[in-house]
C-alpha cells in the first residue's frame, strides 16, 4: 500500500520537483507513472523508499509512516519494496546467482531458503541457464530480468520498476511487461514508471500522469498525450 | 551478531583484505612500518631511561659530620637526615671505614697511612638518596641545616642536567609516538576508504535491498582488524629481529651503556603493538565508511 496526501518535495538547490501530490496505490494494484521528463517520476519512487525526505503532507508506505521514521527503520522499510533501476545496479565480479543471492543474504536468510529460493526465482524470470554467468556477458534485456529477480528475491509486496524498457527492444519490453504481470498476479503491487506511452495504452492499466511535478490526471485505461 | 552472520561478516573481511591484494598488502605493511617505528622509539626510551637510571643512582648527597660530635652522637644525626622529606635512605660512613677506603684506592697510600701515625683525618659522614632526583638539591639545603653537619657535597650541575635531558627526552618520545599514531590512523582510514569507494556500488545496493548499517560495516571493520593483527605480529617480529641484531652487532663490547634485553620488554611492546594495531585498524575503517551509509 502506498498513500500519498498532499505531498510537497524540494531539493536542496530549491528544485521544486512535486507540489501537493495526492493518490492511493492498495495491495495488488498495477499501476503506470507517466510524464514528461522532469515531471517528478524518479522522485516518487525516491519518496517511497526514502532515499529522500520531503518537506510536507503525508507519505504511507505499508505500515511505515515515513515522516516519523527512525533511521535505524530504513532498512526494514525497504525490505518491503523491491526496486528495478534503469541502470540495473548488478555488481559485475558476482554471478547471476550471486547477484541474486546476495540481496538474501543481507536480510539473514537462512542457507538452506537461499539454495532453495534463488533457483526457483531464476526460473521465474526465465534466467536458470545463465545462472553462472556474470551480468557483462548478459543481453541488456537479460541483466533486466537478473533485476527483476533481485528485487522480487525477499518477496516485497511492493515492486518499483523505473524505466524498465528504456534499454529493450520492444519484443524484450513486452516479454517483461508479461513478467510484471505474472508478479502481480501473485498478489505484489506493481509500479512503473516509464515513457512509453504505446506500451501503457496496450496494458490497460491504471496510469498516474505526472506534470511539472503536479498529477495531471489519475485513472483506469491507457494515456492522452 | 548471529552465528552464521559472524561467519559471513569474518569471510567478506578476509576476502575483502586479500583479494583487494595491493591495498590490503600496502595497508599492512605501511602500519607495520609505523608500528616498528614506534617500537624502535620504545625500546630507545626504555634504554635511555636505564642508563639514565644508573647516573641517577650515582647521584648521591654526602653530608659530614662535625668532628667535635662523638661517634654515638654522629650515629644518632641518621634519625634527624632519615626525618628530612625525600630522604629515600641514608648510610653512616664512620672515618675508619672512610679511610679503609681511602687505602684501598689510593696507590701509595701506605706512605701516607704511615705517616698519620694511627691519627685519622677523615670526618664521620653520610651517603644519603633521595626519592627523586628532581628533590635533591632542596634535599641538600635542608641537610646543610642540620645542627652537627658542617658540610654538603652534592653536585648540582650534573643533577640538572640528568633532569632537563630526561624531560626534555619524554616530550619528544610522546610527541612523535602521537605523530606516528595520527599517521597511521590516516593511512588505514585512506585504505578503507579506498576499499569502500571500490565497492561504493555495492554498499549502495546492499542499502536498497535493506541492509542494516551494521551488517555493511561489519566485513569492512573485520578487514580493518585483520590489517591490524596482522601487522602488529609482524611488527612484533622485525623489532624483535632488528633489535637483537642491534645489540649484537653494534653495541657489543661497549661496556658503559647498558642494554636492555628484548625479553624485559617484549611484554610490552606486544601490548602496545595489538593495542595500537587493533584500534587503529577498527577506528580507521569505521570513520572510512561512515560516509556511505548515509543514503
Ligand atoms: N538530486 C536532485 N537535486 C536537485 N534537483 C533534482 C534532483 N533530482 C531531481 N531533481 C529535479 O527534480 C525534478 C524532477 O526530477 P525527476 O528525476 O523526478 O524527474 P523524472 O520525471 O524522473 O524525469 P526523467 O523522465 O527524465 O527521469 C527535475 O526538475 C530534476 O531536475
Ligand atoms: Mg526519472
Amino acid at each position: 500500500m502506498v498513500l500519498f496526501n498532499k505531498v510537497t518535495k524540494t531539493y536542496a538547490n530549491g528544485t521544486k520537483a512535486l507540489e501537493d501530490v495526492s493518490f492511493r496505490i492498495d495491495q495488488g494494484e498495477f499501476v503506470f507513472i507517466i510524464g514528461a521528463s522532469g515531471a517528478g517520476k524518479t522522485t516518487i519512487t525516491k519518496l517511497i523508499t526514502r532515499q529522500e525526505a520531503f518537506d510536507s503532507g503525508e507519505v504511507v508506505v505499508n505500515k511505515y509512516r515515513l515522516k516519523t521514521l527512525r533511521n535505524s527503520q530504513i532498512p526494514y522499510l525497504r525490505r518491503t519494496v523491491g526496486v528495478v533501476f534503469q541502470d540495473f545496479r548488478l555488481i559485475d565480479n558476482k554471478t547471476v546467482y550471486e547477484n541474486v543471492a546476495f540481496a538474501m543474504r543481507i536480510v539473514n536468510a537462512p542457507a538452506k531458503e537461499i539454495r532453495a529460493r534463488v533457483p526457483h526465482v531464476l526460473s521465474l524470470v526465465g534466467l536458470s541457464h545463465k545462472a553462472k554467468a556474470y551480468p557483462t556477458q548478459l543481453s541488456g534485456g537479460e541483466q533486466q530480468r537478473v533485476a527483476i529477480a533481485r528485487a522480487i528475491i525477499n518477496s516485497p509486496s511492493i515492486l518499483i520498476a523505473d524505466e524498465p524498457t528504456g534499454n529493450v527492444d520492444p519484443n524484450m519490453s513486452r516479454e517483461i511487461m508479461d513478467l510484471f504481470q505474472a508478479i502481480n498476479d501473485r498478489g505484489t503491487t506493481i509500479i512503473v514508471v516509464t515513457h512509453e506511452l504505446s506500451l501503457v495504452r496496450r496494458m490497460k492499466k491504471r496510469v498516474i500522469q505526472l506534470d511539472g511535478g503536479r498529477i495531471l490526471y489519475d485513472k483506469v485505461g491507457g494515456g492522452q498525450e | 551478531m548471529k552465528r552464521i552472520n559472524a561467519f559471513y561478516f569474518i569471510k567478506e573481511g578476509l576476502k575483502n583484505t586479500f583479494t583487494q591484494g595491493f591495498m590490503g598488502i600496502a595497508s599492512i605493511a605501511i602500519l607495520l612500518s609505523c608500528l616498528v617505528i614506534i617500537g624502535i622509539f620504545m625500546l630507545t626510551t626504555e634504554n635511555i631511561d636505564l642508563n639514565l637510571q644508573n647516573i641517577e643512582e650515582q647521584d648521591e648527597i654526602v653530608a659530614f659530620v662535625d668532628e667535635i660530635l662523638t661517634i654515638e652522637e654522629a650515629q644518632d644525626l641518621k634519625y634527624v637526615i632519615d626525618a628530612v622529606p625525600h630522604v629515600k635512605d641514608s648510610i653512616f660512613v664512620s672515618n675508619e671505614e672512610a679511610l679503609k677506603t681511602f687505602e684501598g684506592q689510593l696507590e701509595g697510600a701506605e706512605d701516607v697511612m704511615a705517616e698519620l701515625e694511627g691519627d685519622n683525618p677523615l670526618r664521620h659522614s653520610y651517603r644519603i638518596f633521595v626519592d627523586q632526583i628532581e628533590n635533591s638539591s632542596a634535599v641538600a639545603d635542608s641537610v646543610r641545616m642540620i645542627p652537627g653537619v658542617i658540610k654538603v657535597r652534592h653536585n648540582e650541575f650534573v643533577t640538572n642536567n640528568i633532569i632537563s635531558l630526561r624531560n626534555v627526552f619524554s616530550v619528544a618520545a610522546f610527541a612523535f609516538f602521537i605523530i606516528l599514531l595520527a599517521l597511521s590512523v590516516f593511512i588505514i582510514y585512506n585504505t578503507i576508504r579506498l576499499a569502500t569507494v571500490a565497492r561504493r556500488k555495492e554498499i549502495n545496493i546492499m542499502k536498497f535491498v535493506g541492509a542494516t548499517n551494521w551488517f555493511i560495516r561489519w566485513p569492512f571493520v573485520i578487514e580493518g582488524l585483520i590489517i591490524g593483527l596482522l601487522a602488529a605480529t609482524l611488527a612484533y617480529f622485525c623489532s624483535w629481529y632488528l633489535y637483537t641484531y642491534f645489540v649484537d652487532n653494534v653495541f657489543e663490547g661497549i661496556n658503559i651503556v647498558k642494554l636492555l634485553e628484548f625479553g624485559a620488554i617484549r611484554g610490552r611492546l606486544a601490548l602496545i603493538f595489538y593495542g595500537v594495531g587493533i584500534l587503529i585498524g577498527v577506528i580507521g575503517s569505521a570513520f572510512a565508511i561512515r560516509k556511505y551509509l548515509r543514503v
